[in-house]
């Protein structure tokens, strides 16, 4: 693919922070990002707040009582 | 018949490993705790009855998942008809970096990201979350709560990998559009603590 520019990059960044960009996509954003700082900050912010929904929205837990419904549903042929 | 023991302690193994984070998913989806355990109950009973075809070794959370995602486009489907909703902005578009650089009051108080990630970080994200409209939210979810793969995501869903993406991205799209209204809500109750100096004061005139 070689050099990318700025609307390429973020068509492909998604993927790319998504883990789903294949290793020459990867090393052409990374190229990409070291010699544009506004595209490396909006990646980096993408990410950061990718973490923040997970910290935010992760983390429940089920109520014992339904835990221990499930556990005796074995209690059924399977 | 009778069910083997070993059958019943390695089903609940499996309750005892997946049953947080499904029932975390299903709260997202179905976004009040009735209606999840309902949905929860109805995944567990259908995996248990097909567990004996259920091989070891595989991805035992990808294929809860996929049973839990049937059950729940069953059900809302019997009590939604929306249409898919449509809309026509482009992909590459990050609307969150983009309001925090435009933000004249952020830039003010000193790093625009920073602030609105705070800013974040103090807002109702799960409801947030559970304003995004179907079937974009479930496609989030998977994606970046569970974190799984847009080929899982395919399988789970029994969708193309084409559709995983754009219903990712246009639920993404979503997301951020609320968490903007819902972060500006959460300034305004910091505003009116230190004093109303804040995200609602009116701009001084020059």
């Amino acid at each position: 693919m070689g050099d990318v520019d700025c609307r390429q990059l973020l068509e492909r960044l998604w993927a790319y922070l998504d883990g789903e960009a294949d290793e020459e996509i990867c090393s052409d954003i990374r190229t990409h990002f070291a010699a544009c700082l506004p595209c490396a900050q909006r990646a980096e912010f993408e990410r950061r707040l990718r973490e923040v929904i997970q910290m935010k929205c992760r983390g429940e837990r089920a109520p014992q009582s339904l835990r221990l419904e499930l556990v005796h549903l074995t209690d059924r042929p399977s | 018949m009778l069910v083997p023991q070993e059958d019943r302690e390695r089903f609940e193994a499996l309750v005892n490993e997946h049953l947080d984070s499904l029932y975390g998913s299903a709260l997202r989806l179905t976004r009040n705790r009735a209606n999840a355990e309902d949905l929860i109950q109805d995944t567990f009973l259908k995996a248990w009855r097909s567990f004996r075809t259920f091989q070891a070794g595989t991805n035992a959370r990808a294929w809860l998942y996929k049973i839990l995602m049937n059950a729940y486009i069953d059900s809302y489907r019997k009590t939604s008809r929306q249409p898919e909703l449509v809309d026509h902005e482009d992909v590459g578009d990050f609307y969150l970096y983009a309001k925090a650089q435009e933000s004249e009051e952020y830039r003010r108080e000193g790093d625009p990201e920073e602030i609105l990630l705070s800013k974040i970080m103090d807002a109702d994200v799960k409801a947030a979350l559970e304003q995004v409209p179907e079937p974009f939210r479930a496609a989030v979810i998977l994606a970046d709560l569970e974190e799984f793969s847009y080929r899982e995501i395919a399988e789970i869903l029994d969708i193309p990998i084409g559709t995983v993406m754009s219903r990712l991205y246009r639920g993404r799209r979503h997301l951020q559009r609320l968490l903007w209204d819902y972060a500006k809500r959460a300034g305004y109750v910091d505003g009116d603590k230190s004093g109303g100096q804040a995200a609602s004061a009116p701009p001084k005139s020059a």
